[in-house]
């Protein structure tokens, strides 16, 4: 049902060029114009001016087109480097793309797919990043945040990778810092799939008997996700109050030893899709 | 039309690119941190402050967070020697993290960029860890360390522990001539 489906950005943007050329090398100039955050007036950039930049660029983040996951041709190349902004340079903090389409949505789902095999030794606890965010317009909760979802990416140092998803709450599972863990712990990422792309999908839903569900890798039953985060959320939602407003892709709010661990080491991103209702899989 | 729509964008852009963890506050435990000879013990499961939600250097609590602080001397002294957190109870489980970072009160400290030492969350469940006072040498300055956990097992978010201390060159309180 096409009222049912939000938003598709897969196809239209990171995957443009890929339309059954599997392995051809991407050559999509504007990768990312169909983002919201997609800024191509160089005077604006500090990481790529010369293929342009979006808004995270000023952070000391790149974003470039890449080679696809999943049989795409084009996959979004995120990597932090210093800031050029800054005298003497200080790390990157952002390299990513958003979505600000959804409008306070009440349910959201969303996917990507992601190759973390470069950042993959460094990862720990103490150096994880922020890979997706679906956030609200504002901040709500005794501890104010807007991370209706935030996925992070950690390790063990053998080069295993988890994913480790906050979703905001005034009360649920793994409460801390008006925000909600769930009770099964971190989700792994399967090494084997990192070349082609680990697929990572999400669903919230707001409420006082809300829920976010994931599913990773070869999760597709729609009633088995890899994950589930029992929550309140109601106080980051309400029809036309607040809800799902901006969906952010690509390396975000890290933590400083990622960012002195990892610096120029590329993370790749594709085939971002988000819905209200239906389940996506892969 | 598209002007309202950018002029929205870019301000859930700035929303988010300047950290979208507001307003923490914090209290640190009382009396001071001292050096050496006393035992502290506590518990982040029974003690611990829930509300805090992130650390500085980025770092992302699973469990509770317990604050310590101490004060240095206008004089700027040596802190020396580690303080080291050793989960404690019968068959211990809990897997503790630690920062410090300095302010002029414990909200400061907390959502300050950058810690004054990085992280220490190396040992694992049930195991002791340390984090180095080296360097820590600011006079007159007042410092916060916050005892938390990076696991996300449930059993490992929180625990009780026991707290030793190095050389801390504190601010002298008071003091008389005879």
């Amino acid at each position: 049902m096409k009222s049912m489906k939000m938003k598709a950005l897969a196809v239209a943007v990171l995957g443009l060029a890929g339309m059954g050329s599997a392995m051809a090398a991407c050559s999509n100039t504007t990768p990312f114009a169909a983002w919201s955050s997609w800024n191509a007036a160089a005077t604006t950039c500090h990481g790529s001016p010369s293929t342009g930049c979006n808004a995270e660029d000023k952070l000391g983040g790149i974003s470039v087109a890449a080679d696809g996951l999943h049989t795409t041709s084009c996959s979004m190349s995120s990597k932090f480097t210093t800031r050029a902004d800054q005298p003497g340079g200080s790390f990157g903090e952002e390299a990513g793309v958003f979505d600000n389409s959804p409008q306070k949505e009440q349910t959201y789902r969303f996917r990507f797919y992601i190759n973390p095999a470069a950042v993959a030794a460094t990862l720990s606890t103490a150096n994880q990043v922020g890979v997706f965010g679906a956030h609200s317009a504002s901040n709500h909760g005794a501890t104010l945040n807007n991370q209706l979802v935030q996925m992070y990416i950690l390790g063990d140092g053998t080069g295993n990778v988890f994913l480790r998803t906050f979703a905001a709450c005034t009360s649920g599972d793994g409460f801390v810092g008006s925000r909600c863990l769930s009770n099964s712990g971190d989700v792994q990422l399967p090494t084997a799939s990192f070349a082609t792309g680990v697929r990572v999908e999400g669903q919230v839903i707001i409420g006082a008997a809300g829920k976010v569900n994931i599913w990773v890798g070869s999760a597709v039953d729609p009633n088995t996700p890899s994950a589930t985060i029992n929550l309140n959320n109601a106080a980051w939602g309400g029809a036309g109050v607040d809800g799902v407003k901006q969906a952010k892709l690509g390396l975000q709010t890290s933590t400083l030893g990622y960012q002195k661990n990892n610096l120029n080491k590329v993370v790749l991103f594709d085939e971002f899709d988000s819905r209200r209702q239906t389940f996506i899989g892969p | 039309m598209k002007k309202i729509l950018l002029a929205s964008a870019g301000l859930l852009m700035m929303l988010s690119a300047s950290g979208s963890l507001l307003a923490q506050t914090c209290t640190a435990v009382s009396p001071d941190l001292v050096s050496g000879s006393n035992t502290v013990t506590g518990n982040t499961c029974t003690g611990g402050d829930a509300s805090i939600g992130t650390v500085c250097d980025g770092n992302n609590p699973t469990g509770p967070t317990i604050v310590y602080t101490w004060q240095h001397g206008t004089t700027a002294g040596t802190a020396s020697g580690n303080i080291a957190v050793t989960p404690t109870g019968v068959g211990p489980t809990y897997n503790p993290a630690m920062v410090i970072a300095s302010g002029a009160d414990c909200t400061t400290a907390l959502n300050a960029a950058f810690c004054d030492v990085s992280v220490a969350d190396t040992a694992g469940a049930g195991a002791a860890e340390s984090i180095s006072l080296t360097g820590l040498n600011g006079s007159n300055t007042r410092y916060f360390m916050f005892v938390f956990s990076l696991s996300s097992v449930a059993n490992q978010k929180c625990g009780p522990y026991s707290l030793t201390v190095g050389t801390l060159p504190v601010k002298l309180q008071n003091f008389s001539i005879n």
